[in-house]
């Protein structure tokens, strides 16, 4: 087993996270509930936790990657790749941590680099790097 | 149906949490993405990751899974070495 017993607590945990965050916010597919586990149990095994998820009746999918690492008794997001797609799947907005923009599309520092979104239009804007943010944007994005 | 945090404690808890199972599932991914893209995975971990044409949906994933696939493979194997050397 890749993980000890503390480090799967605090996978389990973050992936309850994940799952009271899309089912509060959106309504997924029976199915989703259904295969939840088995998206926990990569994640236990790997360190790598996806999803892919239909979350609007409109056709909306959101694409969850994240990579987890250990440091001290923490749970760190090594690395993440977070997007909401049309019904044609092609990315609305997206949201990662790779360190190859250091400033927003207006030439503004990055608020928490190295995390950015590339919005609608494909521009590189300041992000949290929390799921949360991003979660809420593409609910905003759903419902206008 | 939305779980209850009791109810994902609970399938959590039966998981059998199948290594062999977590590699084919990674193998098979990889495999798609070299599919897709022609081009084998350790030639795109050397080429794209670390360089400005990574950040797209497809290689980031790409990336996240050809890590974890030899996470998960060098934790199976050191497990089995340990279990043998125990033997």
């Amino acid at each position: 087993m890749l993980h000890n017993s503390h480090q799967q607590r605090l996978i389990i945990n973050r992936c309850l996270l994940l799952y009271d965050l899309i089912t509060e916010k959106f309504r997924p597919l029976h199915e989703f509930h259904i295969e939840f586990p088995s998206l926990v149990e990569l994640a236990l095994i790997s360190g790598y936790f996806q999803a892919f998820v239909e979350i609007s009746p409109g056709g909306h999918f959101l694409h969850i990657h994240e990579e987890y690492d250990f440091e001290e008794h923490g749970l760190e997001v090594k690395g993440y790749s977070y997007n909401l797609l049309d019904k044609s799947k092609h990315n609305i907005i997206r949201a990662d941590s790779l360190p190859h923009h250091r400033v927003d599309y207006k030439s503004h520092k990055l608020s928490h680099f190295p995390d950015h979104l590339h919005d609608e239009k494909g521009r590189i804007c300041s992000f949290t790097g929390k799921i949360e943010d991003f979660v809420k944007r593409a609910s905003e994005i759903i419902e206008s | 149906m939305k779980m209850s945090k009791k109810k994902f404690v609970q399938e959590i808890s039966n998981l059998e949490l199948s290594t062999d199972t977590a590699i084919a599932k990674l193998s098979q991914q990889l495999h798609e993405y070299e599919k897709k893209y022609n081009l084998r995975s350790e030639i795109f971990y050397k080429l794209i990751v670390g360089s400005p044409a990574e950040d797209t949906p497809d290689f980031i994933a790409w990336a996240m899974c050809y890590r974890s696939y030899f996470r998960t493979i060098q934790s199976k194997f050191s497990m089995e070495e340990l279990v043998a050397g125990v033997a």
